[in-house]
């Protein structure tokens, strides 16, 4: 399977990279309601992605996403479920930006949700 | 520092309050962690009352005050009664646990509902470390967010 996974909102981008080790895609701008949708097939797309690329990791780089909303939030927590229902899940990571304030605890919820699968690592460091 | 606004809430227009709402905010109190906690609050009410108002109307207020360190945000919009009833009782059942373990719950929750929302009161208690209040009076609703200046965890 092939997909962009890109998207190019007016407020609201991602633009995938791909290597050896799975799927890298970077987020920009602000996911509200106005790109619940495209939040929403994103992940949904990124799923899919990465079990035709039999992917052991997706990282969702968010270091430029200056605002994430609570509908975002949820397409988060399903995209987690899903992997976690594969026989062989993907280790999802999250890239950080500490200087974005909203991150730190929206993060720590969405890795104490799934702490086997899911990891946050601030940008420029390693966990 | 009090803002009103009353508008018509639809997705680009929330999000252009609450980034206006977050600007005033910050330039106000000189700080970015309050001013991202107010907007989480103004994004979650606002998404409420988009998906609950019965005429589309709401009003928004504001009120920061230095003084008393507090900061108060207030939708009102007008409501169905059996509706505002639940979400009363959902938010008493919310500022009964602690924040951070009702938001787990709420997540593991909303990880199997197929339907909208769910998320937004739980993130306003445990993220932006607001405590939630609901009033009816005659047909409207007012949902009252509080918290005090440097309460975060």
């Amino acid at each position: 399977m092939t997909s962009s996974l890109r998207r190019n909102e007016p407020r609201f981008r991602a633009v995938p990279r791909f290597d050896d080790r799975g799927v890298t895609v970077s987020l920009d701008g602000e996911a509200d309601l106005d790109a619940n949708d495209s939040v929403r097939t994103l992940l949904e797309e990124l799923h899919a992605e990465a079990q035709s690329r039999k992917a052991t990791t997706v990282t969702v780089d968010l270091t430029k996403l200056e605002f994430l909303s609570s509908s975002g939030i949820k397409h988060f927590i399903v995209w987690i479920r899903n992997d976690a229902n594969l026989a062989e899940p993907y280790q999802i990571r999250f890239l950080s930006n500490p200087l974005v304030p909203w991150q730190k605890k929206s993060l720590e919820a969405l890795r104490c949700f799934n702490a086997k699968l899911v990891t946050v690592e601030t940008a420029g460091q390693s966990s | 520092m009090q803002l009103n606004l009353e508008f018509r809430p639809t997705p680009v227009v929330i999000s252009a309050v609450r980034s206006s709402v977050a600007m005033i905010v910050e330039r106000y109190l000189s700080d970015r962690d309050v001013a991202t906690r107010i907007a989480i609050a103004t994004q979650e009410l606002l998404e409420n009352v988009l998906r609950h108002s019965q005429d589309g109307d709401a009003e928004l207020s504001v009120h920061a005050d230095q003084d008393t360190h507090r900061v108060v945000i207030e939708t009102r919009s007008k409501a169905d009664a059996a509706k505002v009833d639940d979400l009363a009782r959902r938010i008493r059942e919310m500022l009964a646990h602690d924040a951070m373990e009702y938001y787990a719950q709420t997540i593991a929750a909303v990880a199997e509902s197929e339907e909208d929302g769910g998320l937004g009161l739980a993130r306003i208690y445990a993220e932006a470390d607001m405590t939630l209040d609901v009033q009816r009076v005659a047909e409207e609703v007012r949902v009252i967010a509080t918290t005090r200046l440097g309460e975060a965890a």
